[in-house]
């Protein structure tokens, strides 16, 4: 059994509706042809999942058994934050490449806003550490109950 | 432990299918040769994992498992750019030394790139 949540994102694009913070990560399902798949147990027990249709790009970084998850930030592409390339768990160097110096960076999120405008872009960031991005079509998020 | 991980020699040009993480902390990589023969990397014990550059459709250009005493400095330095959590490739060493951990390394010829040092990884 599942019910899909309606989530919105606030002024910052933090995730509003999942209910996460502090939970810790679950399951990640990642395959050719079919929607990728992130779980995480909140905190109090359920578990939420994220289901991304149409990913084009997607990066793993650092994150670990158990991850604890501080932020969870969605956009649509064309409002991902400008400056996003100056922090440091930044969604376009999680994205992109840890190899592409800041100009490079700009750049390439550019061309990314240009040729893929309507699509969503998620971001998860770890407590201790680790991140991961996903440029995808369409995002659902569902509440998983348990039978 | 280490198993099945001559296998990997059959990747030059395959694909990665799909990546599963689990919540009992394996990573599993689903990949194909040319040949269309179906490969799984399993990873266990995991110390550190990055992952970029994913696309639609991933080219492999080598796929490799460095044992401890085979790991370099820039192999290290690699891994740790890759994640990109500012981790000091000395300590990083002193772990792979003293837990005898292994590296993984898939190199695309076309999209993802993958980091991993973990104590366990079998290939089948």
């Amino acid at each position: 059994m599942q019910s899909e949540i309606t989530w919105s994102t606030d002024e910052h694009g933090a995730l509003i509706g999942a209910r996460v913070h502090d939970g810790h990560l679950s399951e990640i399902e990642i395959a050719d042809n079919r929607p990728a798949r992130i779980v995480i147990t909140r905190a109090s027990g359920g578990r939420v999942e994220f289901k991304l249709h149409g990913v084009s790009r997607f990066g793993l970084l650092g994150f670990c058994n158990g991850s604890i998850v501080s932020d969870v930030l969605a956009w649509s592409l064309t409002a991902a934050p400008d400056d996003a390339w100056a922090m440091s768990d930044n969604t376009w160097r999680i994205l992109f490449s840890n190899d592409l110096d800041d100009a490079d960076l700009i750049a390439e999120s550019r061309k990314l806003r240009a040729s893929r405008s309507t699509d969503t872009l998620l971001q998860i960031t770890f407590s201790y550490g680790g991140a991961m991005a996903f440029l995808c079509e369409r995002l659902s998020v569902f509440d998983l109950e348990e039978k | 432990m280490l198993m099945g991980i001559e296998k990997l020699k059959a990747l030059h040009d395959g694909k990665l299918i799909a990546l599963r993480y689990e919540k009992s902390g394996v990573i599993y990589l689903e990949m194909e040769t040319v040949a269309a023969e179906k490969l799984s990397v399993v990873l266990a014990g995991i110390y550190l994992f990055a992952a970029q550059n994913f696309l639609e459709g991933n080219i492999v250009f080598e796929a490799k498992v460095l044992l401890p005493e085979d790991v370099s400095d820039d192999d290290v330095d690699y891994a740790a750019k890759l994640e990109g959590k500012d981790r000091s490739a000395e300590k990083l060493k002193q772990e792979i030394a003293s837990r005898r951990l292994s590296l993984f390394l898939l190199e695309p010829s076309y999209g993802a790139e993958i980091a991993c040092i973990c104590s366990e990884i079998t290939v089948t």
